[in-house]
């Protein structure tokens, strides 16, 4: 019980730096973003939908792949791992944008639910996972694999849930 | 040592309460600055009975002390009621979690309390002492919190409450960690530690309320109502969704 009640005490130290760092920053931080929003606008093309299917397409990869130069290849997918993070972390950044938005309208909002409220962190918390994952699947197999990965990972979430399946068939029929 | 300790936080409580009456800062902050009020009477009422009437003390020092962690709600009560006076909408989700973490910690002091109703010992009123103070943390954790979530523009004085009032809780939970775990063996060091934390608290609350500092600027223009707006947000955020899905589907 001790180690809960010094473990509380720091994490309120914690807290109180971050409030700090956070309400002192706020400016720095608007401006941070307003850089890199600008800084992204090269990708503007890359974020059409026809772009997007080119950067994580396996064709392309087949094609440089079927040529065999080891040096194109790997120039290939440096470029292309490099340019999938990009759209990655520029999604990243437009959902912060949207839910830094709707905090600021949402602050002064007098009718605000706290239901529907934690319903959309719930959201952004499952969205801001999935785009951490994405770029580590992307930083590991490289763009062009993620499809084999999504499906691989989908296979073996049903097996799970298969085997989860005819586990609580057993257990049913065994309490039967 | 304690002497010195306790007239330095008489004479910052004076210093504090003073410039605030000559700023008229009284009104501004009404619940912390009776609070400061409660506590220099709690510390002149100490030093009387510990120079007149030593064997008193100890009563007297548990009494009080237990009404001050009381009294110190009172400054949650601030920081929540001035930090988020222009934001309803935030105001009405800490109203809830607040009521939330007070209901759910004041059964646990009832828990620790329930013993003292045979023996009312020094070691249960530390132990509820701790329960208090833990509610208070939670308290303030939340506000932080929701403060960081919303971006709440906060003025420097409530930088300041939050600050001297959290460094003050942290210090005494640990102080009251150790004294519950080391008993009497401690107990001098450990009046000394929370003396001396509550005076870091006063100068960080002299620092920040010394003078009027920049009012944080609020521009809400036009505020749609919230339906409308969660309906916008969680639209954007679908199509966010879309766009990582169509990345795996490509």
């Amino acid at each position: 019980m001790p180690a809960l009640f010094i473990a509380i005490a720091v994490s309120l130290f914690l807290i109180l730096a971050l409030f700090l760092r956070a309400v002192g920053d706020g400016r720095r931080v608007r401006a941070g973003v307003q850089f890199e929003a600008e800084d992204d606008s090269v990708l503007a093309d890359s974020a059409r939908p026809a772009a997007l299917q080119r950067i994580f397409a396996r064709d392309d990869a087949e094609f440089v792949a079927a040529c065999r130069n080891p040096e194109l290849l790997e120039l290939f997918a440096q470029e292309r791992k490099e340019l999938a993070l990009r759209w990655v972390s520029r999604r990243r950044q437009q959902m912060i944008a949207i839910m830094r938005d709707h905090m600021r309208a949402a602050r002064s909002s007098a009718d605000l639910e706290l239901s529907s409220e934690t319903s959309l962190l719930f959201t952004y918390g499952r969205l801001r996972l999935t785009c951490e994952a994405l770029a580590l699947c992307i930083a590991l197999f490289g763009p062009h694999r993620l499809h084999a990965v999504a499906a691989q990972a989908k296979s073996v979430a049903s097996g799970v849930r298969s085997l989860h399946d005819s586990m609580a068939s057993r257990r049913g029929l065994g309490s039967a | 040592m304690a002497l010195i300790i306790t007239c330095l936080g008489l004479f910052l409580e004076v210093v504090l309460l003073s410039r605030a009456y000559l700023r008229g800062r009284l009104r501004e902050f009404p619940f912390f600055f009776s609070y400061v009020a409660f506590v220099l009477v709690q510390s002149a009422l100490r030093l009387v009975v510990r120079l007149a009437f030593p064997e008193s003390y100890s009563a007297v020092f548990w009494a009080t002390e237990f009404i001050g962690v009381f009294a110190g709600c009172a400054i949650v009560f601030e920081f929540y009621k001035v930090g988020l006076r222009k934001f309803a909408g935030v105001a009405k989700l800490a109203r809830n979690a607040l009521l939330l973490v007070f209901s759910l910690t004041v059964g646990k002091v009832i828990v620790t309390a329930l013993p003292g109703l045979h023996e009312w010992t020094g070691a249960i009123i530390i132990q509820l002492e701790r329960d208090l103070r833990f509610v208070q943390i939670a308290a303030v954790v939340t506000l932080l919190g929701l403060f960081m979530l919303y971006r709440i523009p906060t003025s420097r004085a409530i930088k300041g409450l939050a600050l001297g009032y959290g460094a003050y809780l942290g210090i005494s939970m640990l102080n009251l960690t150790y004294l519950d775990y080391f008993r009497s063996d401690v107990m001098i060091v450990a009046r000394y530690v929370q003396s001396s934390a509550y005076l870091l608290a006063l100068a960080v609350w002299g620092v920040a309320l010394w003078s009027r500092g920049p009012e944080p600027v609020v521009s809400e223009s036009g505020v749609p109502r919230y339906s409308v707006l969660q309906g916008e947000t969680a639209e954007k955020l679908a199509s966010s969704q879309l766009a990582v899905r169509s990345a795996l589907d490509s």
